[in-house]
């Protein structure tokens, strides 16, 4: 039976338009916590790995060049997007901007991005567990049943309003925060007799400067996913205020995270240990006798990996749903809760493909997947804000923010992309072929079956004048 | 049994029983709301003076390659 009943308000009234639209309730710090929780994980694990490439001041190189790669996505996506505010992100901006092939890839990108992330942030929280039961006497505990039961309660909080999950999402993206702020601080890097010994452990480039090169690829764990900020521009209240805002917050927050915990590891764990530690933060923080400390960090571990997955889930969901919005997939994704305001079919259907890579436990491969669809996604925002600028010129439409010195940062992005590009190949060249060879594939998919269903009538949505040349 | 397996045990069934409710409510949804005001969401009604044009600039209009008739009310 289908009836034909009004759209109602989380309360249950019928709202005034008529029609359903995702909520506007988010703030800046709703924002900050999307981009920040999303990325945190990678400071308490993963990052380390680019330690056994470069050495311990090769990855600090890594640390920053590739926060230099982070910082001019931030500015691009800030402007872009203060502008495109629509959710799906960069997909609706390179609809609007370049193009629905484009778009489709940028949207798949989004969606594998996030999907494998959350997949791998559920694994962490598995492992975690299994590796905390046995350091407890426990062993043997099977972290299938937790990854499950992550990635459902995640998807429940999403499914039942984003206000919800994303408040959820800055607490304990703040605890997380707070863990590696009491390590640094517990290790008074303020004291010259304190536990610090940089003097000894820094030991120059082990494998020279193409150890630092092949250090990038990992070095992007310490930032990947905070471009996700502009997933919510559909349901900030203020999107050219808080969305610049939330993002470039996100990234000083970052940069400061992993500077910090770059210094700390380094200086309590010798490099070869570190470049394979699972979770090195909270080995740093065993070194002591400290429990209080284990305890904080294992806390922090555990709220990074929640908080990662839980926004990655709010981010795929909505790129899938504003694809199939747009008839880019089929329509069918593109329905929107009448109470709870959520894309929930697109939440409901990535939850089984999220337990899927989740249950592989393969968490190197899923990231790696994770890595190279995010950096795919930041080849083309060069081109998407060069284009933005000549077709919109700067005073034709309003911005929220505009980035300084363009087209350096266009520049430096693309050029630090190659780079990262080279790096990733050398140590995972396979999975790198074999994510282009997906994308070629699902580009012809759509080129030649799907477009014929989209929406082109549809398809420019923001109010702007017509481009400069058309 | 011991601790762990209880522990395993209620994790699936926690989940079980979140992904059931929410399919239940997804299906339940579907069969109460008509389809066409589910799908009623529109992009690019955020705000009007998101994109604010400047004094003199033309509104926006539709593509060239526009074939798809005008968009639904």
């Amino acid at each position: 039976m289908t009836t034909a009943s009004p759209p109602t308000t989380p309360s249950g009234q019928a709202t005034p338009s008529g029609h359903l639209s995702l909520l506007r309730v988010l703030g800046p710090g709703h924002v900050w916590a999307l981009g920040v929780g999303i990325v945190l994980v990678g400071e308490f694990m993963g990052w380390n790995f680019s330690v056994a490439k470069g050495g311990a001041l090769g990855s600090l190189i890594a640390c920053w060049v590739i926060g230099l790669l982070y910082t001019c996505v931030a500015m691009i996506d800030s402007e872009v997007t203060s502008t495109v505010a629509a959710a799906g992100g960069q997909y609706a901006q390179a609809k609007h901007i370049i193009g629905p092939l484009m778009a489709f890839n940028v949207g798949l990108y989004l969606v594998m991005a996030y999907t494998m992330l959350e997949a791998g942030d559920a694994l962490v929280v598995g492992d975690l567990l299994k590796t905390v039961t046995e350091q407890a006497g426990a062993p043997g505990l099977n972290p299938r049943p937790f990854v499950f039961l992550t990635i459902a309660v995640l998807a429940f909080l999403n499914y039942r309003g984003v206000l919800i999950t994303l408040s959820v999402n800055l607490v304990i993206t703040a605890i997380a925060c707070a863990a590696i702020l009491v390590m640094f601080l517990s290790t008074k890097p303020w004291s010259i007799s304190g536990s610090l010994m940089h003097r000894e452990l820094l030991t120059g480039l082990p494998y020279g400067w193409m150890g630092v090169i092949a250090s990038f690829h990992f070095g992007i764990w310490y930032y990947l996913g905070i471009e996700g900020t502009c997933q919510a521009a559909e349901e900030v209240r203020s999107p050219p205020r808080s969305l610049p805002f939330g993002t470039m917050a996100g990234m000083i927050t970052l940069l400061i995270a992993a500077s910090m915990t770059w210094y700390v590891c380094t200086s309590l764990l010798p490099w070869e240990y570190l470049g394979s530690a699972v979770v090195p933060l909270f080995d740093a923080a065993s070194v002591g006798t400290n429990e209080a400390l284990q305890i904080a960090l294992f806390v922090g571990t555990l709220c990074a990996a929640v908080a990662s997955a839980n926004g990655c889930i709010n981010d795929a969901s909505r790129a899938w749903f504003s694809m199939g919005r747009d008839r880019y997939l089929p329509a069918w994704f593109a329905a929107v809760h009448p109470r709870y305001r959520t894309p929930y079919r697109a939440i409901l259907f990535l939850v089984p493909i999220a337990i899927a890579f989740g249950f592989t436990g393969l968490l190197d491969q899923v990231v790696t997947f994770s890595i190279l669809s995010g950096l795919l996604g930041y080849t083309v925002m060069p081109l998407n804000v060069v284009l933005f600028r000549k077709k919109w010129p700067l005073g034709s439409i309003k911005r929220g923010y505009v980035h300084p010195w363009h087209p350096v940062p266009a520049l430096v992005l693309l050029t630090l992309c190659a780079v990262t590009y080279f790096s990733v190949y050398l140590g995972y060249g396979k999975q790198l072929l074999a994510m282009l060879g997906f994308y070629v594939l699902a580009s012809l998919w759509f080129a030649f079956h799907r477009y014929r269903y989209v929406r082109r009538g549809a398809q420019f949505t923001m109010p702007w004048p017509r481009p400069r040349g058309y | 049994m011991n601790l762990l397996r209880l522990a395993e045990i209620a994790a699936w069934i926690g989940g079980l029983l979140l992904f059931g409710w929410i399919i239940r409510d997804a299906w339940r949804t579907g069969r109460s709301y008509d389809e066409r005001l589910l799908l009623s969401s529109r992009e690019g009604e955020i705000e009007k003076d998101l994109g604010e044009v400047v004094a003199g600039a033309e509104p926006a209009e539709r593509r060239a390659d526009d074939q798809s008739g005008p968009r639904p009310p």
